[in-house]
């Protein structure tokens, strides 16, 4: 069953091929379909494709933790798909590919089948990246995208060579010091370009503020948010922790480095997106601290995280340079900025105080410092943008004049997320419990172990 | 009632002693100067006369601030005991007396400034800053003596100096007091913000008559606060007659020292009383904690 | 009577109401807003002390609950005055100034609520929670003043949030070692606590909020630039109870968590922690007067007293004994009303006339009488004269210090006493006093509606000054719940181990001398009422009575002295351009590189791992 969550996007994707100008309208059934399909799927379920049994055939594993990550993502995509202003027509059959890769992405229990995943996950994203002509921006990608792809694969073969198996559980149980070695280093390298880690990030801003709403929404969120979930199942479930350390380090230096950057930002975009490498640096760093509390914490805040950007780049990106026609959408845009610094009242506030708590409970003292420190500059520019949009000083009349109104359906759904951030900053207890079965899921490998190989 | 009596019998003495001994130092002043001078009771002829004149007013803030100006010098006057005459026995304190006379000064000011003429703004301005050179080793030198007679009411202050004068005690605090008290009483060296050449005479320029006059009494009384606190704290316990006699000694040496001396600018005002008198009063408080009193 | 914690919901909610009311119509929505706060004002006096909350959980073990204590009541009430009295006025006010007044009465709200919370906070996490929405009300509105408002809010909110994180931190701290974060439960563990260096850095750090908040130096930069740029009634506010709060923190990091019995004493019974306080406020109150005396622009120079006074509460909060510690809450009261009888009579005049600066102006006082009264009752209380309430704590600071033997602080509360005697008188002069500007003649005195609050606030100056027992009552409350020594006073009788005075007395006495001096002016002839251009001019003829008035460059001879000092304004803006062209380098370097650039830097960083893991 979990399989239809690849093929439904896939298939619909290659027959649409001629209609491509209908293909926006589909898209949101396409979305509510997964969705709903997910819902009914069982959890705790392991699908092996083609009848092969574990270690040697490709295995979709669905778990506490990839089962609630498909419902974020596929939650983003509804959401994006309902939204069809900021799709551009020939970025529908893109969308939908991305969808079927990332689904993919998460569900597989392969590593090799990983790298495919990834790989198609990250042209598509080249292709939307290079919308509203930004190419130099997409071939930067391109490159890095396509090392780091090389990387990925180097070690999955090494890891190959190293236990025998491509199967992730298999990997996870049969893992020696020798294959420690090697392996996470490559690994890493493969991932941070996706996970945005310093100095692997450059592209970032140059993609995301290439002025199309589409590509940072969704790259900053959906795929941004299956990426962390590949980087936790592999680092944490995988092997088991190891290597954290230095993830540690390199998040750290992310969240500072990324954060010193935005200030002097003059395009809100490009602030927003190295804002969006900050948190990512800051939820690695959380992870590496490798306990069920510190994951459920750092889930918890990516979630905080991209449902905040999720507002703040579609408006960014659509809006003018003031929100004087547009004050609903300027309303959802500073309830997700005071998210975003964790202002209490915001959802924000929960996830940084849990961060907090989960440092200090760890006798983490560098943490927390590097965290309020990094928190205090992006006060300093998200709030200063938010001023300057709300305020903004000599505005001529005609650009007055030009600036249009966003269309209902848009602010709708802003303001829909708006107010889940508020709801979740009074009962957390939703996304909570999201980030809590990912960090199960994720921490106990050897349940996972034991259901993808069965009892043995 | 007998508070009554006395805070009477405070204000008529600052008013006879104080305009007597006004006339006084301008006869002593002609002398130095070897001229005759004006008779000794000169000013109380310039009082009365200015009050009867027909004057002019520049509106009612002028006014306010003239009457504000004496009745907080009054007022003020009324809390400083006079040797052993105390017209609010307990309640002298020292802090009080010094703020209370603050609000002679804005009123004064006040009313000056309110004439709408840029030499009395202008002497107003030096008149404050002045205030900022003088007071605070005032304030430091006096500090010193309260804390080691741990009180800060006037009379107590004078009653603890059975043993010896504080000025022999603290000589250096004395010293300091009394610079500050020329600084206070506007004589040269510190008679910038009248500066009679300069401004035309500050603060003053617009006053004429009735306005004099209710001004030179609120100059009188102020003068009176002035000396008979420093009397009070440093020149041991006295009666009122004794009480008298130091005050017009304090009152000559003053006007002898003023009038054989030129004028500071203002910053150079403010920058001799945060080095020399500020120092002095720093090395006395010094001493005081360390116990090192004579 | 409905409880704290409904209060803060119908602020909340009503930050709403009072939105669409005021889309509607202003007026009603200030009117509504002036209601609320004084129904809040009625409410929060007749709290009980002691009274509990439960509100919610955050945290496990920890309970976040709403408790009266004395201390929260005596400011949340000298808040809610000040709040309540600047509603009023801006119900007149609001008809012409603020470009958003629907979000500027919504979010003054806002600010409320969480100011409520603030003062009745049983935990620091509740205490946090309620400052950052204080903060974030607050910070909203500072950008609809004047232009160099938008700069302004964002100082203001980083500076802020620099002392707040500060104090996250500890919070933080104390929950991980002990568990649990209720004041009375926090101090206990303190005194337990074997570790100096915890408890200092638990009260370094939580009172970091305050002095953030509360403008003392280091971090007082951002009051300059935020109150001289705020809205104008809303810098009433600003300085008037924003700034109080800080006050508060610093109140609770010294007295609740009894910083004399945590720690040895230093010098005659004051502890080095609170010595260190003590000369931050003391440099506050030094930048404050001196750089306050600088100022051209009347809003901007009662901000840098703000600092000043900031800095006195501190002092005598930091003195921690009987006298200094009710002098420091005394100066908490006098100077919140004083601070806000000053910034309303600006923004009255700024109402009429447009402009904040001292020459541009002149004479009003023949326009603006009330206004005028109101400023200089609130002057007068501001440099502590007598007869008006701000002398009261003065003197108990004196005397505090004097006491303790503290003769350097002692010398720099008078260099700030005298010179407040300087910086208020240079507004007076320049704006009130002196020759009326020829395009000011058609200036009227404002409404009704903006006098009464200005007028009620100088009454409560003067009746306070003459009859100050409400507020001793209060100090003495607070004092017996923190276990210091009650002061002494019997009715108008203030006593100390250095002597009393009499508060009555002094005020009669005034009277009586005022009236003598009235007596002799009715006896004597009448002078003649001439304009205020027959002047003397030295025998010149004056084309433009506008230029004789001196108002530029009041104090120049004194500026000329110290115009060379150092600014940490510029300090921090070195610091901030220094974070910037690092973001540039880093820029530069990592993010804006050629794909080449980036092959160089993986190959950096895959060296780098290997070297690390092998």
């Amino acid at each position: 069953m979990s399989a239809l969550l690849i093929a439904v996007p896939l298939l619909i994707a290659f027959l649409f091929v001629p209609l491509k100008n209908k293909i926006k309208y589909i898209l949101p059934f396409v979305a509510l379909f997964s969705l709903i399909l997910i819902l009914k799927l069982p959890i705790e379920q392991v699908n092996f494709l083609g009848g092969w049994k574990a270690p040697f055939g490709i295995t979709l594993v669905l778990d506490n933790s990839s089962y609630y990550s498909l419902i974020v993502v596929n939650i983003i995509f509804f959401l994006l798909s309902l939204i069809p202003q900021i799709i551009e027509k020939d970025l529908s059959l893109i969308f939908l590919i991305l969808m079927a890769s990332i689904n993919g992405l998460i569900l597989t229990g392969d590593l090799f089948n990983s790298f495919v995943f990834l790989e198609i996950t990250s042209v598509a994203a080249y292709i939307l990246s290079s919308s509203k002509r930004n190419y130099y921006g997409a071939f930067k990608y391109l490159i890095l995208g396509s090392i780091a792809g090389a990387f990925y694969l180097l070690g999955t073969l090494y890891s190959y060579i190293g236990t025998g198996s491509l199967n992730l559980a298999d990997i996870s149980k049969n893992i020696n010091s020798e294959f420690l070695a090697v392996v996470p280093i490559l690994i890493f390298i493969g991932l941070a370009v996706e996970t945005k880690i310093f100095p692997l990030a450059g592209w970032v801003p140059d993609v995301y503020a290439s002025g199309s709403a589409l590509t940072p929404a969704i790259l900053a969120t959906g795929v941004t948010f299956s990426m962390m979930y590949l980087f936790g199942r592999i680092f944490i479930t995988v092997f088991h922790g190891e290597f954290l350390n230095v993830v540690y380090i390199f998040g750290l230096i992310t969240v500072v480095v990324a954060e010193l950057s935005a200030l002097k930002q003059d395009n809100l975009l490009r602030a927003l997106s190295f804002s969006s490498i900050a948190q990512a640096g800051l939820f690695l760093s959380v992870i590496s601290m490798n306990s069920y509390e510190s994951l459920t914490a750092g889930y918890f805040h990516l979630l905080n995280d991209i449902t905040a950007k999720f507002v703040l780049f579609i408006i960014a990106a659509s809006i003018g340079k003031s929100f004087i026609k547009n004050k609903t959408t300027g309303i959802a845009f500073s309830i997700a900025s005071f998210s975003l610094i964790g202002f209490p009242l915001f959802a924000g506030f929960r996830s940084k105080l849990l961060i907090l708590k989960t440092a200090f409970l760890n006798q983490n003292y560098i943490l927390p410092i590097i965290l309020l420190f990094a928190t205090i500059i992006e006060i300093a520019y998200v709030l200063r943008w938010n001023i300057k949009l709300w305020y903004p000083d000599n505005i001529l009349p005609q650009e007055k004049e030009k600036t249009q109104k966003l269309s209902w359906n848009v602010n709708l759904i802003l303001l829909i997320v708006a107010l889940v951030i508020i709801v979740i900053g009074f009962y957390p207890d939703i996304y909570l419990k999201i980030a809590q079965n990912i960090a199960s899921g994720l921490t106990n490998y050897r349940a996972y172990v034991t259901n993808v190989l069965g009892g043995m | 009632m007998m508070t009554i009596i006395r805070v009477a019998a405070v204000l008529l003495t600052g008013f006879f002693v104080g305009l007597t001994l006004e006339g006084v130092s301008r006869k002593i002043i002609a002398r130095i100067q070897r001229r005759y001078g004006p008779p000794w009771y000169q000013n109380f002829i310039d009082v009365f006369k200015a009050l009867s004149k027909n004057g002019i007013t520049h509106g009612w803030i002028f006014d306010f601030g003239i009457l504000m100006a004496l009745g907080g010098v009054i007022a003020t006057l009324a809390f400083v005991p006079l040797g052993d005459l105390v017209a609010f026995p307990g309640l002298d304190n020292l802090f009080i007396i010094v703020y209370l006379f603050a609000v002679g000064a804005l009123g004064m000011a006040m009313g000056m400034v309110g004439s709408g003429n840029p030499n009395s703004s202008i002497g107003v301005a030096r008149a404050l800053t002045q205030m900022l050179g003088y007071e605070i080793p005032y304030m430091i030198s006096v500090s010193a003596v309260m804390y080691y007679y741990k009180t800060a009411s006037v009379s107590e202050l004078m009653l603890s100096q059975q043993d010896s004068w504080t000025l022999l005690k603290m000589p250096l605090g004395g010293i300091v007091a009394f610079i500050s008290l020329l600084g206070m009483l506007g004589k040269k060296p510190f008679d910038t913000p009248i500066a009679p050449a300069e401004i035309a005479s500050g603060p003053m320029v617009e006053l004429s008559a009735k306005y004099m006059g209710l001004l030179m009494l609120m100059h009188t009384f102020s003068i009176f606060v002035e000396i008979g606190l420093f009397v009070d704290i440093f020149l041991g316990i006295s009666n009122y007659w004794t009480f008298l006699i130091k005050f017009t000694v304090i009152w000559i040496l003053a006007t002898l020292i003023s009038s054989v001396l030129p004028r500071f600018r203002i910053e150079q005002v403010v920058k001799f009383y945060w080095k020399v008198p500020l120092g002095l009063a720093f090395l006395q408080a010094l001493f005081v904690l360390l116990g090192w009193v004579f | 009577m409905i409880p704290i914690s409904y209060l803060v919901l119908v602020f909340l909610f009503g930050s709403v109401v009072s939105y669409l009311i005021t889309k509607a119509n202003r007026i009603v929505g200030a009117i509504f807003n002036f209601l609320l706060t004084f129904y809040a004002l009625f409410v929060l006096w007749n709290l009980e002390i002691g009274h509990t909350e439960k509100l919610f959980s955050i945290l496990e073990g920890v309970e976040n609950t709403f408790k009266v204590s004395s201390l929260g009541k005596y400011f949340s009430i000298i808040s809610l005055i000040v709040i309540s009295l600047v509603s009023f006025f801006i119900i007149e006010w609001i008809r012409k100034k603020p470009s958003r007044p629907a979000a500027f009465n919504a979010f003054v709200l806002i600010m409320s609520a969480g100011i409520i919370g603030v003062f009745f906070s049983n935990d620091l996490l509740t205490l946090y929670i309620f400052w950052e929405i204080a903060v974030l009300g607050s910070f909203l509105i500072v950008p609809m003043g004047k232009e160099d408002s938008k700069k302004a809010a964002v100082i203001y909110v980083v500076t802020s949030a620099i002392g707040s994180y500060m104090y996250l931190f500890a919070t933080f701290s104390i929950y991980n070692k002990y568990g649990i974060l209720e004041f009375d439960q926090v101090s206990r563990f303190l005194l337990n606590e074997p570790s100096n260096l915890f408890k200092w850095f638990i009260i370094l750090f939580i009172a970091s909020a305050g002095i953030a908040k509360s403008g003392i130096f280091p971090l007082h930069t951002w009051l300059r630039i935020t109150h001289g740029n705020a809205p104008d009634a809303f810098s009433a506010i600003l300085s008037g109870q924003l700034v109080k709060m800080g006050s508060y923190v610093l109140a609770i990091s010294l007295s609740v968590f009894p910083s004399t019995k945590l720690l040895a004493s230093f010098y005659s019974g004051v502890p080095l922690l609170n010595y260190i306080l003590i000369w931050l406020g003391n440099i506050s109150i030094i930048i404050g007067t001196f750089m306050a005396i600088r100022q051209n622009d009347m809003k901007q120079l009662i901000a840098y007293s703000s600092v000043a006074n900031g800095g006195y509460i501190l002092v005598g909060l930091g003195v921690m004994n009987s006298i200094g510690y009710a002098g420091g809450l005394f100066h908490v009261f006098n100077h919140a009303i004083a601070a806000a009888m000053i910034f309303l009579s600006f923004a009255a005049v700024v109402y009429r006339t447009g402009t904040t600066k001292i020459d541009e102006m002149g004479g009003l006082i023949w326009k603006m009488p009330w206004t005028f009264v109101t400023y200089l009752v609130g002057i007068i209380s501001l440099a502590g004269i007598p007869p008006t309430s701000g002398f009261i704590s003065k003197w108990m600071i004196f005397n505090a210090l004097l006491t303790k033997g503290m003769f350097v602080t002692l010398t720099i509360t008078f260099i700030g006493s005298v010179g407040s005697f300087l910086y208020v008188f240079r507004p007076l002069a320049g704006v009130f006093l002196g020759q009326l500007k020829k395009k000011h003649y058609e200036v009227k005195e404002v409404s009704p509606v903006m006098l009464i609050p200005m007028l009620v606030l100088t009454l409560l100056t003067l009746f306070i000054g003459v009859y100050p027992k409400p507020v001793l009552d209060f100090i003495v409350s607070i004092e017996n719940s923190l276990g210091i020594k009650p002061i002494e006073y019997s009715g108008t009788i203030i006593k100390t181990s250095l002597g009393q005075w009499d508060t009555l007395t002094v005020f009669t006495m005034f009277a009586v001398g005022f009236i003598i001096a009235l007596v002799l002016y009715i006896i004597f002839p009448r002078g003649k009422k001439v304009e205020l251009t027959d002047q003397y001019t030295g025998g010149e003829y004056l084309f433009n009575y506008d230029l004789y008035h001196y108002a530029t460059g009041f104090y120049r001879f004194l500026e000329r002295l110290y115009d060379k000092h150092p600014s940490f304004e510029k300090l921090y803006g070195m610091l901030v351009s220094f974070f910037k062209s690092m973001g540039e380098i880093i820029n530069e370097l990592f993010y804006k590189v050629s794909p080449s650039g980036y092959v160089f830097w993986i190959s950096i960083v895959i060296l780098i791992l290997f070297w690390v893991r092998w």
